[in-house]
């Protein structure tokens, strides 16, 4: 859906994009993740055709991007972090000049905008915008994004500044927005991308640092551990006994290191011992380890 | 006319119609408009009555014949209340949406920056025109009313009308191209006072003044006695102005669409 290949940004001497590659699959949720500065909202914008990029090619399902030239954006939504509107219309108001400028008829425009009223909460909001809370700008901002069923959603950080319901209600809209549209989701929240992207990017300093869907990424960095919680002390004693590189990891808590085979074995000694066990899973690096390793400073 | 142009437009009159900037500004042409005939009206009636005060004092003042002419001479001295308020009050409309990020969403939804830019510029010569007819239109109301206005004067008064709607336009075009240059109202408004203030100091030599666009923003000279016995000779003396200020203006809007495409609205 979203292709980007080379590309660079450079701000004065400070260049913040440096050969950037990354490539967003159709209807796949693709959460954008970076630290402050790393250079997000940048690669966005150029997208969005907001900002000209130094070097590189940007394609929306196949169609260039192209600085100046807005006609791309006519299959895109964006959602920004801090969404502005013009307080002096009301929300229908609002969709309805949104859907024009996309194109839409009318008609098409007012079935929309009350389906997705309805969706972001804001169905029975007939006041204008003017006095909005964040979070109804938030939800009003995901109506205007959608109203053009867009191929690609881009949302630039939307749940950062929001309370933990108003998170939740965006990353819910989000998530049910995925059987439409191709989601691009920047964040620094790793919670958020664990509950709901199927796919992640890491950038860092300019670069992909890391890519792929979330199982791909937590299995490229997981270092083979898994535990095995025995119901009783005695079961711990014989994993240990049996298994050299057998580790006691907490109360009646074994951590074992190795592959599915190995993993197959342990189950097969437990298995042929009669030993009662509670569990037996696969360690997952969290993202937001992995996020703190990608990130490091060498 | 192009659908989402008109849209646009007619956004930005929603927004100066609920926002009360359009109500007031043509009250306010209303106010000025009637002010013309009202005063030339009352000046002798005031004269009059300081009249024994100005005895006491050793001055003797005959009361002035009050024509039509007066009346058209105070809207020629107050031509400059309406476009200075005008200015005021709707200058910022490119600049407070570019501070206010308001323009992001539209962009991103493919809306032109051309279109951005015609809409704006429409709408200005739109309510400058309407609130430049309504202070011509009071004014003309009421002189009819109280003198009347023979034709000649009438052809002098159409003529100085017109001369100062293509100066107010090449404001309008000023106020357009820098708003694309510059981010902040302060900019654009100093950056107006420079051009006219550089208008006006070119202007003090003669021969560089008759092809200037300051020239046509004093149309009131056609007022003047003696100008009527060498109408055409004056015409003429403004036919340079004219046309440059007209191909100013041509510029100014071609400059502005091309910078315009280029700009960063984020």
């Amino acid at each position: 859906m979203l292709s980007i290949e080379g590309l660079y940004k450079r701000f004065g001497d400070k260049e913040v994009i440096k050969g950037l590659n990354f490539h967003v699959p159709k209807n796949s949720i693709y959460g954008f993740v970076g630290t402050n500065g790393a250079g997000k909202t940048t690669t966005m914008k150029m997208v969005l055709g907001l900002l000209e990029a130094d070097a590189g090619t940007i394609l929306v399902d196949g169609e260039r991007v192209t600085y100046g030239n807005t006609d791309t954006n006519r299959g895109i939504g964006y959602l920004p972090d801090v969404p502005e509107f013009y307080s002096f219309l009301t929300t229908r108001e609002y969709l309805a000049l949104c859907g024009r400028i996309c194109g839409l008829s009318d008609k098409t425009t007012k079935t929309r905008a009350e389906e997705l009223l309805e969706r972001v909460g804001l169905a029975g909001e007939k006041h204008r915008i003017k006095g909005f809370s964040r979070g109804m700008k938030q939800r009003l901002g995901i109506a205007q994004a959608l109203i053009n069923r867009p191929k690609l959603l881009i949302c630039d950080e939307p749940t950062s500044a929001l309370d933990p319901v108003g998170r939740k209600e965006i990353l819910d809209i989000l998530k049910e927005v995925r059987e439409e549209t191709t989601v691009l989701f920047s964040t620094h929240i790793l919670s958020d991308v664990e509950r709901i992207c199927t796919d992640v990017a890491f950038l860092k300093d300019g670069v992909i640092a890391l890519e792929g869907t979330i199982d791909q990424v937590r299995t490229l960095k997981s270092n083979g551990e898994f535990l095995v919680e025995t119901l009783n002390p005695a079961g711990t004693e014989a994993l240990c006994a049996h298994f050299p590189n057998a580790k006691v990891s907490g109360e009646q808590v074994v951590t074992l290191t190795g592959n599915d085979d190995e993993m197959l074995k342990v189950m097969a000694f437990l298995s042929g011992n009669n030993i009662p066990v509670l569990k037996v899973e696969r360690a997952e690096t969290s993202l937001e380890d992995l996020f703190m390793e990608v990130t490091k400073h060498e | 006319m192009n659908n989402v142009l008109f849209t646009w437009i007619r956004k930005e009159f929603t927004d100066s119609w609920r926002n009360g900037r359009l109500i007031i500004f043509l009250i306010v042409c209303f106010g000025v408009g009637l002010m013309n005939p009202i005063t030339a009206k009352l000046t002798p009636m005031l004269i009059e009555m300081m009249q024994d005060q100005m005895k006491d004092m050793g001055i003797v003042y005959d009361p002035p014949t009050i024509t039509a002419l007066t009346s058209w001479e105070q809207f020629a001295k107050n031509i400059w209340i309406p476009l200075l308020v005008f200015v005021l009050m709707f200058g910022n409309i490119f600049t407070k949406e570019y501070g206010a990020h308001t323009l992001t969403p539209m962009v991103t939804k493919g809306l032109k920056k051309t279109t951005i830019l015609w809409g704006k510029a429409i709408q200005l010569i739109l309510v400058w025109t309407a609130g430049y007819a309504v202070y011509f239109g009071v004014t003309l109301m009421y002189t009819e009313y109280y003198w009347g206005t023979e034709d000649e004067l009438m052809r002098r008064v159409w003529d100085m009308t017109a001369m100062f709607y293509l100066y107010s336009l090449f404001i309008v075009a000023l106020l357009v191209f820098f708003s694309v240059l510059w981010k902040e109202f302060s900019g654009v408004l100093v950056s107006m006072v420079t051009v006219l203030g550089l208008d006006l100091v070119f202007g003090m030599f003669p021969k560089v003044a008759k092809v200037l666009p300051g020239r046509i923003s004093s149309p009131g000279l056609l007022l003047q006695k003696g100008y009527e016995d060498r109408y055409e000779y004056a015409m003429g003396d403004f036919a340079v102005p004219f046309v440059v200020t007209l191909v100013v203006i041509v510029v100014l809007f071609v400059l502005s669409t091309i910078l315009m495409k280029r700009k960063s609205v984020d």
